[in-house]
């Protein structure tokens, strides 16, 4: 990431196609004056929509409306101006290029206004990444935690944590630093009711953990089986349009095929594998290794078994993971049943079984519902979305459980506040460093100091 | 005229401790100091050591300082702060008798042939020639290196309900406009404050209703080669009592005669000394406060009656100290006062506290912006150490904060502006386990070494490593076999007796035992023979070194990273650094990572910059 100095313009609706308004926004050091060759306004009131004009060498090119946001009250604490220019690709583009044209101005590299408001702590990383997840999200419950982090209720969360956190250090150093000036005793009960109150909060967001939630994220469903069991059929199916291609040459599906399936409020994705066989062929043995991948990584897992066409130790080996759902295809060639029963003694694991016909309806909407219902299951408790999020917090809980076994066991002051740095540490990672001032400033303002 | 290697301007706890280290280096040494005040004077409270600051008297002891060896010959009561809450976190406090401790430091000092005292009035001074030229009342004298601890005298202004008048403390006259010579010294845009309690007459208390806190005989004297605890002088014992209602009522009645409050006092005070006036308008809910009633000698008749400093009218004060149980009829021989000063900019120090753009120029102790007869002291002798060690073209010694309280003190000094006197506290440290009370010499031994100045002490002082590291050796391969009926004693209350063989050092480590007694009673069974300092080393060293370890290791690659040396210039013309950055850097000339990290406002992508490239 660059740090110049400059200010940096980027078109903030997607540019990739023609529409009434586009939105391009400036953020920087830069003052209104600094455009008087090419823009109409050079005093603006903050927050407020006004109108002008941009001119090429005199000459108008766009009438848009402009708001100006006065650093630091912007969104990336600095100065930041917002144009709403007519939405015509070649309009923005080339509005874009009248501003690079001036030196101390330069096109945004791909999030950059965030990271600009990150450094000048007018969002903290957790809130970053909420963004980043609302922007990007494929599910109800991303979009709904993405602006938890933002703004909402995770965001109190940790800095309800990152209160509770420095509250308890302040506690702690109070009695080792201050115990003459507040008194022993009130010391000591305060130690332990600023405790419970944090580890109370640190339990109660552990609980929200799901070591499966990342496949939350981006819920993948994954089509597996052995060569030629029918899974691009699904796939397609499924998809209502050919985008795989569909052959009865097993090993046709060579890399792993990705579409986006809405199901419900969510949208999926679908993934059709290559068929899981022993093979010579390095290219296909590549695709079937990428398929086991997809397979341990996918939110709802099916496998599709063409009874027709089984060897058995490759089957086996397929039923040694878990599935969701396991279904028998080529339901309508003739001895379909008989050789459903002979593997169901053969792979007692298979009694369970579904039936798939791709040509009847009810079957697919059917396959469509379960989907659904692990979906709204799995999300009903709102589990955390983010990987980094859940790292740190399961680090955190195992500190704080640590922590809580010491407080209970020692009465040295100094290993316990040493055990309390540790999870300090670990907190870092979710709410920022709080340095020895900012715990100082705690106690002065929470404690009467001063013997 | 008179030359001099070494001038210090300032003969209280920073001055004194700058002079006397910087006159082992056989330099010619003087020290200017107002004509009415006695060397190491405590204006304050009677009382050196504390929580954090007892720490740093050991280290100044280790180092060679005075204050440890002065505490300890006017000491009249001792006390261990922290006691129950773990070896690691313990300091000692002692009272001090107040004209005793200053007739200490006079005597040392004049009978330490090259230190000159000089009693004058400081006029001005000037850098001349590669040196610089003092001027006083007495006439002109110049020094190679200057060493600046004026402590409050700068622009001082004494406040005492509606009167002020010039001053640095009272009845002594303040040096106004000392740096007018050096126009260039940036200060801090607005002034400090500080304030101290009214003196009361032993006599005219009644100690009968307080409660008494006698001198404890077994802390720790602080002087490393003295006795561990036979006092020099009879033991006395402070007293505790407390603020009430009917106290805070007077006070809070009085709001718009406090010049704190009413506008006349404009400097900044610090939070964790306030007068008893902040403590009552600012906590209305508490109606009760500490009070301690130190003596401030064993002839002197006043009593110190600390945490109710005020700058009230003296009716006032005498009216809410008469509501004070023990204090109903006590005398005020001074009352109260507050003083308003000038503080140094302290970012435009180096670590080893030369001014950065006036080579040769030092300012040590409360100029500084600190609060504390220690901090001025730790400070004085980083100054005078530094300033003698610059006299030989030696390179300068750095503390690290890693090691010392007075590292941590100077590096958050240099790092930012701080918006109040700064104090130490222990929690300023990350590493507090490590920087303990019983461990200084070993922490400072390293840096002691380094002045090469071999006396006496550095052959104690390398004395005690050796031993230590002998009986470290033992406890870890003294081994107790499975069961040994030699440790069965120390499992007495254990459930789990153990039944695994041990090596003595594993069972100092037991949460159940202290270290230091088991350790001594062990060696005593086996007839090992070691000080008593050196088992209480080995002992808690022992106990904490698994924890010290751990964070040794978590913090390794930090550690390594703050203590790279940067080249700030190199940075701050780079440009991947934004621009506000690169004028804070300019500004405080990091020299270390570490450094760069603790300025404040130093962006994350500006330290990866660095992190990246100029590493």
């Amino acid at each position: 990431m660059i740090h110049d100095g400059k200010t940096v313009i980027a078109c903030a609706t997607g540019a990739q196609v023609n529409s009434a308004i586009a939105i391009i926004r400036l953020s920087g050091p830069f003052n209104l004056s600094d455009f008087s060759s090419i823009l109409s306004r050079t005093t603006l009131t903050p927050m407020q929509m006004e109108r002008g004009k941009l001119f090429d060498n005199g000459i108008e090119i766009d009438d848009i409306c402009l708001c100006y946001f006065k650093n630091p009250k912007s969104y990336t604490g600095e100065n930041l101006l917002e144009l709403y220019v007519h939405g015509n690709i070649l309009n923005v583009s080339r509005i874009i290029k009248l501003f690079t044209r001036l030196d101390f101005i330069r096109e945004a590299t791909p999030g950059e206004f965030s990271l600009r408001a990150l450094q000048n702590k007018k969002l903290t990383l957790a809130q970053v990444e909420g963004l980043d997840l609302f922007l990007n999200a494929n599910t109800p419950l991303a979009l709904e935690q993405g602006m938890s982090l933002l703004h909402g209720e995770l965001h109190q969360a940790y800095l309800d944590l990152l209160t509770l956190y420095k509250n308890h250090k302040a506690n702690l150093e109070l009695l080792l630093d201050f115990h003459e000036d507040v008194g022993e005793q009130e010391a000591k009960d305060n130690l332990h009711s600023s405790w419970d109150l944090l580890f109370k909060c640190i339990e109660s967001l552990n609980s929200r953990l799901d070591p499966d939630s990342s496949r939350l994220l981006k819920p993948e469903i994954v089509l597996a089986g052995l060569p030629n069991a029918g899974k691009s059929t699904l796939f397609n199916k499924l998809l209502g349009e050919k985008r795989a291609i569909v052959s009865s040459v097993p090993g046709t599906t060579r890399d792993y095929i990705a579409e986006n399936l809405k199901i419900g409020d969510c949208v999926f994705r679908l993934i059709d594998t290559a068929g899981i066989r022993l093979t010579v062929d390095d290219i296909e043995s590549q695709g079937i290794h990428l398929s086991r991948e997809r397979l341990s990584n996918a939110f709802f897992s099916l496998l599709l078994i063409n009874p027709f066409e089984v060897e058995t130790d490759q089957l086996a080996d397929l039923l040694a993971g878990t599935f969701d759902l396991i279904l028998f295809t080529h339901q309508d060639v003739s001895g379909f049943e008989q050789k459903c029963q002979n593997l169901v003694e053969q792979f007692p694991v298979l009694s369970g079984h579904s039936q798939l016909n791709t040509n009847n309806l009810s079957d697919i909407s059917a396959l469509r519902d379960s989907v659904n219902k692990k979906y709204l299951a799995a999300t009903s408790s709102k589990p955390l979305l983010l990987k980094r999020h859940f790292d740190v917090i399961s680090e955190v809980y195992g500190s704080a459980i640590r922590y809580q076994n010491t407080i209970r066991a020692q009465s040295d002051i100094g290993i316990l506040s040493h055990e309390l740095n540790t999870l300090g540490h670990c907190l870092q990672a979710l709410l920022g460093i709080v340095s020895p001032d900012e715990v100082l400033d705690h106690i002065f303002a929470n404690f009467c100091i001063g013997k | 005229m008179n030359k001099f290697d070494l001038i210090v301007v300032g003969g209280g706890h920073a001055g004194v401790e700058a002079a006397w280290i910087a006159s082992q280096f056989d330099l010619d040494v003087a020290i200017v100091t107002l004509p009415d005040v006695g060397l190491a004077s405590a204006p304050c409270n009677p009382s050196v050591g504390g929580v954090g600051k007892g720490q740093v008297v050991r280290e100044l002891d280790a180092l060679g300082g005075l204050m440890g060896r002065l505490a300890d010959l006017a000491g009249i009561q001792y006390r261990t702060l922290n006691d129950s809450k773990g070896l690691a976190v313990q300091s000692t406090r002692v009272q001090i008798d107040k004209s005793r401790y200053s007739a200490f430091a006079e005597d040392i000092v004049s009978k330490t042939k090259n230190i000159t005292v000089i009693r004058a009035k400081m006029l001005g001074a000037s850098s001349l020639e590669g040196g610089f030229l003092v001027s006083t009342s007495q006439g002109d004298y110049g020094s190679k290196k200057l060493v600046m601890t004026v402590g409050t005298f700068l622009n001082g202004k004494l406040h005492q309900g509606m009167n002020q008048c010039s001053g640095g403390r009272v009845g002594v006259e303040s040096s106004d406009s000392l740096l007018s010579l050096f126009s260039s010294i940036k200060k801090r845009p607005s002034r400090f404050k500080t304030g101290t309690p009214s003196r009361l007459l032993k006599g005219s208390i009644d100690t009968t209703k307080m409660v008494e806190q006698p001198s404890d005989p077994q802390t720790r004297n602080f002087h490393c080669m003295g006795e561990y605890s036979a006092r020099n002088l009879p033991q006395v014992s402070c007293f505790l009592t407390h603020t009430n209602e009917k106290t805070l009522e007077i006070i809070r009645d009085n709001k718009e005669k406090s010049p704190m409050y009413n506008g006349q006092i404009q400097g900044v005070g610090a939070r964790y000394c306030p007068s008893i006036e902040d403590k009552a308008y600012r906590y209305p809910d508490r109606n009760s406060h500490h009070v301690f009633v130190e003596p401030e000698g064993l002839d002197l008749d006043t009593v110190y009656p600390s945490g109710i400093s005020s700058s009230l009218p003296a009716e006032i004060q005498e009216a809410f100290i008469h509501t004070i149980e023990g204090l109903e009829s006590a005398v005020i021989s001074i009352p109260g006062y507050a003083v308003e000063y000038d503080v140094v900019d302290t970012t435009e120090l180096n670590l080893a506290l030369e001014y950065k753009d006036i080579p040769g120029l030092y300012f040590a102790g409360q100029v500084n912006g600190t609060s504390g007869y220690e901090e001025a002291a730790g400070q004085g002798w980083v100054a005078g150490v530094n300033a003698a060690l610059s006299c030989f073209n030696r390179a300068p010694v750095f503390l690290s904060r890693h090691d010392s309280y007075i590292g941590v003190m100077i590096e958050d000094l240099i790092s930012n502006t701080r918006d109040e006197p700064y104090r130490l506290f222990t929690s300023r440290s990350e590493n507090r386990l490590f920087i303990r009370e019983d461990n200084a010499i070993i922490r400072m031994h390293p840096y002691r070494s380094y002045l090469l100045l071999q006396n006496g002490l550095d052959a104690f002082l390398e004395r005690f490593v050796q031993k230590t590291q002998i009986l470290s050796k033992i406890c870890d391969e003294f081994i107790f076999p499975e069961n040994s009926p030699d440790i069965l004693e120390f499992f007495e209350n254990q459930l789990s007796t153990m039944s695994r063989s041990l090596t003595l050092s594993e069972l100092l480590k037991q949460a159940w035992l202290d270290p230091v007694r088991t350790l001594e009673r062990v060696l005593i069974k086996f007839d090992i023979v070691f000080s008593k300092d050196v088992i209480r080393t080995v002992a808690i060293e022992k106990k904490y070194a698994g924890y010290i370890t751990r964070f040794d290791e978590q913090f390794e690659k930090i550690k390594k990273m703050d203590g790279t040396h940067i080249d700030w210039e190199k940075i701050s013309k780079s440009q991947n650094v934004s621009f506000e950055c690169r004028s804070r850097i300019e500004k405080i000339k990091p020299s270390t990572f570490g450094q760069l990290k603790r300025i404040e406002g130093i962006r994350p992508a500006t330290l990866a910059v660095v992190a990246s490239q100029a590493l």
